[in-house]
Formats: C-alpha cells, structure tokens, sequence
C-alpha cells in the first residue's frame, strides 16, 4: 500500500500538467501580443476624437445608417478610459448623446442624454454584450474586454493578405459569463492591429467574424479606418468607416461629466 | 496623406430637422363624461427644430453660442382646431466662460433620479399628455427660464431662475374625466373649477438650484427650489371652485450609484415639501407640507432585458392640525401615501423592437397605472408604437383610479427628419 502513494502522487502531477495545458495555455508570447494588441487598438495616443459612420445591413438587404462623433482619452495606457459619444444621425436620436466611463475590474460608469426632455439618464445595463446602437459590434467589441479576463495563446503565424500575422486564441476564464467559448485573433505583426477577430459560441461554433478593410497611418499611427462585422448566424453585417481621426486633440479628463451631455462640445463635435 | 476635409465647417446653412406624426387613442371603458365619447387622441402633429450658430459676431463665436428652435405643430382633432403650439423650445445658450454655461429663454429642464416619479424636479408638467398616450416628451413642458451652469471637477452648480410661471397641465374634465372634490364624485364636463395663477412680477420669480457632483461612481445632489405648486392644490374660494397655486419650498437631497455585488444602479431621493401657506396644516384650504422618498433599482439582464423598482412614500407633516382643521364632508387623505412602481424592458430584432410596460401601484388605495408599449422602428425614418394607459381601482378619489373611465388604447406613425 505505502508503494501506491509516491505513484498516486506521480499521477496526480501527470493529471496536473495535462490540465493546466488544458485551462492555463496563457502563453507569454500570447499574453504579450495580445496586450500589444489592445494598446494599439483602443488605446493609440493619450487622446482622440473620431467621426464614424456604420452601416447596418440586415438579411433582407436593408440598411440602416448611424453617425458619431467619439472622444477618448485614457487616464493611462492599459487602463480606465473616458468615451464621449453623440450621435448626429438618424434624425431621431440626433442630439442624444452617451458618456462612458470605463474602468478595468468593475462595471463602467454610463450615462445617456435625452435632449428633447433634458434628461441625463444612469444606464443600468451591466451586459457588454448587448449590442452597440443596434449594430453587430457589442459595446466590448467597442470599448474591448480586460486582458486577464482571457487567456491567450500564440497558436501560429500566418500570412492574410500578405501581412504576416500572429494567431491568438484567446479564451475566457468564465465562458458562460462571456457568453462565447474563445476567440480566434489575426493579429498584424508591424502594427499590432487586430486584422481578422473569429467569434466562436459557448457550442464552439463559429459565429461571428470581425474584418480589418483599410488601416491608414494617421499622426504617425497606424488606425484602422474601416472593417467590418459580420453576423453568420443572423446573416447581417454592419460595416463601420473612420470619416476621420484625431489624435491628440487636448481633450481633458475632467471634461467628462454631465455638462458634456447637456453642452456637447461644439469644437470637436461641430454641427 | 489623408485627404480629410476639415470637420464641420461653421459655414454651413442650419439644418432642419424634426418628425411628422400621426396619433390616435380609443377609450376602452368609456364612462361618456368628457367633451368626446369614444376616443381622447387623434392628432396630426409636424415638428421642427433648427439650431442655429451666430458665428457673425466673433464675441458670440468665442462663447461658442447656439440658438435653438423648437416647435410643434399641431392638428388636434379632439378640440377640432389647428393648435400652433409656439415655440416648444427657443433658448440662447453660450459659455462666457470656461466653467460657466448660460442658457436664457423657453426650454425644457429636468433633474432627479425618479422614473415617472418627481420630488425635486418641480418644473411644469403635462399629465393630461402622458394619460393620453402621447410621446413621454410631452410629459414635461417648457419653462420660460434663464439657467447658469458652474462647473468644476469637484462639484457643479445649476442656477435657475422662472420670472414666468407655468403651470403643470392636470386633467380639467374636457378631455380627462378625474374626482373633483368639490363635487365629490368622477367629473367630466360638468367640473367648474377655475385655476389662478400667480401674477408675473419680480417678487414672484421662482428660484431652483442644484448643486451635484460624483464621487466613485456614485452621484450625489443638494437640491432647492422657491417658488409655487406647479398644480392647483389651494383653494382661493371653495365655493365658486377657484383654485390656485400655493407658494412652495422644497428642500431635498439625492445619491445614485452602482450597487455592490449584485450589480446594477440603486437611487434613493427625498424632499421636504414646505408648503408656505398651509401654516402647519391649520389651514384647510391648502395642501399640508410633505417629506417625500423614493427608493429605486435598475438592473440590466442578458439579452437587452431592463428591470426597474421603485418605492415611493409620502408622509403628511402635521397630520393631527390637518384632521383637526377638516370639516365635516372633507375627504381625509391617509398620513402615509405609498406607491410602489415596475418597469420591464426588452428589445428584441436587434434594438429595433422594443417592448415595455410601466407600472404604478399604490397599496394604499388599491390602484394601479399600466403603460404597456410596443414600438417598432421599421427604418431610419419610420416608426410605429402601439400603447395603453389603463387604469384600475374602485376608490373613485384614487390618485390613479379617479381616471378608469379615461383608460385608453392607442398608436402613433412616425416618420423622422
């Protein structure tokens, strides 16, 4: 008897190192590029202002079209955010506008406003996934999700479209909060853009696809200014165009509070 | 290297921008005393708006000044008349300076935490609109008003000044049939009440102040307003069915934040109501002061599906001098007024459906307001919403019973400009 405990133990070592290859493949390189990755995607420069334009295309071939103006500034690289968001079209949300203040390891912080009858409304909804203005992003898609809240493995290089790519699977910690199983990242090796983003369900199904079109280099920095979502399962896509970035703007954290909704800032938001 | 053309040129000609919309809303349990059987909505209404930026004087240029225009018109085939509204909205705003914003003129102005429920939000309301089923915008009426804005990252300061008093718009037995107490029983056409406002003069300026900041994700907010009851809760003379609307001090306090674990968004408001003229409730004729609370929570689930609660009280201050002051055939209000409120919300075919019903409970007198809705944006443009406002409760002086026989279905198409 006294045998079978060193082998139980030899076992168990066994059992051990096949499951954290299983559940802990956070690999450096993976980590690593991945948190390049997120710099460059949601974090480039201290601030920003864009104009963007979607398109929302569902089964039946109809199209519905929102434009924004973004303001972003990061209180640090990696970290919380502050997002301004107003809407100029369509005609009847035209006025409203959407302040976020997003921290890592809790809930964000939102607000809307409602011009027509002045009213600056808490949002409750603590759902990322919910989707972003009726399109086929999700407001992590938008604003991204934690890096520790996935594991990521570096499981291969590939070329698309002659770029040469890093491919990361990325995995949440809890899928069934997730809402997805993993996600597969094509990731630009000179940028560190995300060029492709598969999105797989909690079944392992491929579900949803992400796709860099156009990365232009605005201010010395590579930005992705058009790509678009595709919905396979729905049959919709939404296809969202950078009209135009700024970077570095001198847009002040202390700017984002209320009087931001109630007065949008007309140098950056124009009209 | 990129050939964007510059953002927004301050050139441009203003756009105008607004809807056209067609209403109509059927009684359901028609109790035949207001001016109209059958129906209390069928409207046409075209609104416009158009914002203008008077960039041709460099000082109006340097304080970034708009000018907004607003406003309705309107086709209410219930008083089978054209209405021109006037202006809805029509305000200068400008920043004379970095931590200052200043906005004069008619505009619509709105604070608190409350959904549908408001303590410290003493501005004008239309409630003959929200039981009609027209759009929640209605809800709130514009005040003729000059607002100044301090801002600053520790706290901010709203000053508002109403040289012109408007009253809220209650049910009067034209259109809504409601329990007038001076006949004792539900009345339509045949109330005779008349409301006196107070005259525009400086002295009768009404004053509200709010001064708010956020600290850790929680919001909190001081909250003061002198001026008058925005409905008629006094009478001038009890038997020729004058009422007016006495003065009113209100004192209150809120915070809303995150809630721990469980996550969503918990608010808690309250205010004292120092209703000036009542002398501690000796006098009759006025209504008693009040502490008011509210208790709210909202969470959002999966699947765009919304929750929210709120519990609301109302405690009569001087209950004794008020029982003592009745007279024999006076209707005794209950010490504590309790209401309890539901809203659900799902959105459904990718936000463009969206379905909900708000709810209104009060366990004190066993009555209840459901708002049902369904809307559906078919495009940009276009946009349908088919509704209720139906009332229950058999205590015909019920804050929301008193309208059953107002209960109503109705439908709105609109197309956005």
């Amino acid at each position: 008897m006294k045998r079978i405990f060193p082998i139980l133990v030899f076992l168990l070592f066994l059992i051990g190192c096949w499951a954290s290859n299983v559940y802990a493949e956070d690999t450096q390189s993976g980590k690593t590029a991945m948190s390049e990755m997120l710099l460059a995607y949601y974090y480039p420069q201290t601030d920003a202002k864009s104009e963007i334009s979607m398109r929302i295309v569902n089964r039946q071939g109809q199209i519905r079209q929102r434009r924004l103006t973004m303001l972003r500034i990061n209180e640090a690289p990696g970290g919380d955010q502050s997002y301004y968001i107003y809407f100029h079209e369509p005609a009847d949300v035209k006025g409203m506008s959407f302040l976020v203040l997003k921290h890592l390891g809790r809930d964000d912080d939102r607000w809307m406003y409602l011009p027509a009858i002045d009213l600056v409304k808490r949002i409750a909804t603590s759902d990322k996934r919910t989707s972003f203005a009726g399109s086929d992003f999700t407001y992590e898609d938008v604003s991204g999700r934690a890096l520790l809240e996935d594991t990521h493995e570096l499981i291969g290089e590939e070329g698309l479209n002659a770029q040469p790519c890093l491919v990361i699977k990325s995995t949440p910690k809890r899928p069934d909060e997730a809402g997805f199983s993993y996600r597969k990242f094509w990731i630009d090796k000179a940028t560190h853009l995300p060029l492709k983003v598969e999105h797989y369900d909690l079944k392992g199904k491929l579900y949803k696809v992400y796709e860099t079109q156009e990365i232009k280099t605005l201010q010395d920095t590579p930005t992705i200014t058009k790509a678009v979502m595709k919905d396979l399962e729905g049959e919709r896509y939404t296809e969202i165009t950078m009209k135009e970035v700024s970077y570095n703007v001198g847009i002040t954290s202390d700017i984002f509070q209320e009087r931001l909704l109630r007065r949008p800032p007309r140098q950056w938001i124009g009209d | 290297m990129c050939a964007f053309t510059a953002s927004a040129t301050a050139a441009e000609a203003p756009k105008l921008h607004g809807f056209v919309e067609a209403d109509m809303g059927l009684k359901v349990n028609d109790d035949k005393l207001a001016s109209k059987n059958g129906y209390n909505m069928a409207e046409q209404r075209l609104e416009f708006k158009l914002r203008y930026f008077p960039d041709e004087l460099a000082i109006l240029k340097k304080w970034s000044t708009e000018i907004f225009f607003k406003t309705d018109l309107l086709m209410d085939e219930y008083t089978e008349q054209p209405k021109w509204w006037g202006p809805r909205e029509l305000y200068i705003a400008f920043t004379p300076f970095s931590f200052a914003d200043v906005k004069i003129g008619e505009q619509i102005l709105t604070w608190g935490t409350g959904d549908y429920i408001f303590i410290n939000d003493q501005f004008p309301k239309d409630y003959v609109s929200f039981i009609i089923g027209r759009d929640d915008e209605y809800l709130k009426l514009p005040s003729y008003a000059g607002r100044l804005t301090l801002s600053s990252s520790l706290a901010s300061l709203d000053l508002v000044a109403i040289p012109a008093f408007t009253p809220n718009n209650v049910p009067n037995g034209r259109r809504i049939s409601f329990f007038d107490p001076l006949l004792n029983r539900i009345v339509g056409t045949q109330s005779n009440r008349y409301f006196v406002e107070p005259p525009m003069k400086i002295n009768n300026t009404e004053v509200a102040a709010r001064l708010y900041g956020t600290m850790n994700s929680y919001e909190w907010v001081l909250y003061y307003n002198h001026g008058y009851y925005k409905s008629p809760v006094g009478y001038k003379n009890q038997q020729t069915g004058l009422l007016y609307y006495p003065e009113l001090d209100v004192y209150g306090a809120s915070i809303q934040g995150p809630v721990p674990v469980a996550g969503g968004i918990a608010n808690f408001e309250t205010g004292l109501l120092n209703s000036k003229e009542d002398d501690y409730a000796k006098n009759r004729l006025v209504q008693d002061s009040t502490a008011q609370y509210l208790v709210g929570y909202k969470r959002g689930f999966k699947n765009d599906f919304e929750v929210g609660l709120q519990y609301y009280i109302i405690q009569m201050l001087h209950y004794t001098a008020y029982k003592n002051s009745l007279l024999a055939g006076d209707i005794q209000d209950d010490k504590v007024y309790q209401q309890l409120t539901l809203r659900l919300t799902k959105l459904f075919a990718n936000q463009t459906v969206n379905a909900s019903v708000f709810v209104f409970y009060s366990p004190i007198d066993h009555d209840t307001y459901l708002r049902p809705s369904l809307s559906w944006k078919a495009t940009d443009a276009w946009s349908l919403v088919i509704g209720g406002n139906i009332f229950l409760g058999n205590q015909d002086n019920a804050d929301w019973g008193q309208y059953k026989g107002d209960s109503n279905i109705y439908s709105r198409l609109r197309y956005s400009y």
